[in-house]
């Protein structure tokens, strides 16, 4: 039996990879866009730009009219990514993350008594594991659903019920 | 430099923005320099040529998704390019390492969007048409998608890539008695997904 599903993986896999896409090219900025002809051409571009806008600002007597500053929209709107980039988890995605941990906990029996979070987001997801069941195997699985940092408390109790579109 | 802030001043015709200028000037020219230190990556496009289509073939069946997989496959192409090849020991099992990660996380972002059962049913119906399917790749497919990204690695890097215990390890990055259970758990859950998959089948 093990032998025919293994077999049955081999070919399948090996055929599910070969009607895979073709690979890729190589990132423009580590090819073609590399060349100091482009790079010095971007600086330029750049320079130019800030040139402009430098201009417009130190020659104006007036206030910046909307049109001046829209070079100094561009910058927030960067700051606005980066900020992004190294957010706190929001509720939204603490609720969306028990959702994922639930269904596999559910599907999985894992012992899981509950998953939850705190007033104090940047703790992430706290998951409460019966204490003498739980194994740091199953901790890093169940870390590896999500994205976000996982808290784990050990308890006693019973496993989550299975929802019934499992049983 | 003194040309550099000729050449500014000439450009705005101000000498207090040719002044700010001249500070973005050296800016711009610490990214080229980057840039310029980067070019060591020249091994990166032989090396694409050579295992490009591997990697691709890995990341397809490990997500699912043609465009998943090409999103990773790309990713993992960028993080090479900044990496000096004589710091990586083995470049084919970093690259692979680098897609088994960058699939794991892009399979959890289209689970959490709700995008992942839709694409994979589609890719399904793909793998299903595009030519006779003897032995049902569009049922494995399927299958593969129950497992967790741990235990589908364990299983393409066997049955896929026909590495060992310890090869498949290092890619998943854990202990080789961790990819046994992680292999033995997902044989047992893909035996029962595809019987019941022929079990519909037979119903139908």
């Amino acid at each position: 039996m093990t032998s025919d599903l293994e077999g049955r993986l081999r070919v399948g896999l090996m055929e599910i990879g070969e009607l895979a896409p073709p690979a890729p090219p190589v990132p423009a900025e580590d090819g073609r866009s590399r060349s100091p002809a482009l790079i010095a051409l971007a600086a330029c571009a750049a320079v130019a730009t800030i040139a402009v806008s430098a201009t417009l600002l130190s020659s104006s007597s007036d206030a910046p009219n909307k049109d001046d500053a829209l070079p100094v929209d561009a910058a927030a709107g960067a700051d606005d990514d980066t900020t992004g980039a190294s957010a706190l988890p929001s509720r939204a995605d603490l609720e969306v993350a028990i959702e994922v941990i639930t269904a596999a906990a559910a599907r999985n029996e894992w012992p899981i008594t509950s998953v939850g979070y705190t007033a104090d987001l940047e703790a992430g997801l706290i998951v409460e594991v019966i204490r003498d069941k739980v194994s740091p195997e199953l901790k890093d699985e169940i870390a590896s659903l999500v994205e976000i940092p996982v808290a784990f408390k050990l308890v006693e109790g019973k496993p989550i019920d299975r929802p019934a579109r499992w049983k | 430099m003194a040309i550099v802030g000729k050449l500014l001043k000439v450009i705005c015709h101000d000498t207090v923005a040719a002044g700010v200028l001249l500070d973005v000037s050296i800016i711009a020219g610490e990214i080229g320099g980057r840039m310029v230190m980067a070019k060591g990556s020249d091994w990166l496009e032989p090396f694409v040529r050579q295992h490009g289509a591997g990697l691709m073939g890995l990341a397809y069946t490990l997500t699912g998704s043609r465009e998943a997989a090409e999103e990773a496959v790309q990713e993992v192409w960028a993080k090479l390019a900044k990496r000096d090849p004589r710091t990586i020991e083995q470049p084919l099992a970093y690259a692979r390492r680098a897609v088994a990660n960058e699939c794991a996380t892009r399979g959890r972002r289209m689970a959490r969007r709700g995008r992942r059962a839709r694409a994979l049913e589609d890719e399904c119906v793909r793998l299903d048409q595009v030519r006779p399917d003897p032995n049902g790749r569009a049922e494995i497919l399927s299958a593969l998608s129950i497992l967790n990204p741990r235990e589908r690695t364990a299983v393409v890097a066997r049955y896929y890539l026909g590495l060992d215990d310890v090869e498949a390890a290092d890619i998943i990055g854990c202990a080789v008695a961790t990819v046994r259970s992680l292999h033995s758990r997902a044989m047992r859950k893909l035996r029962t997904q595809l019987d019941h998959q022929e079990e519909l089948h037979h119903d139908k």
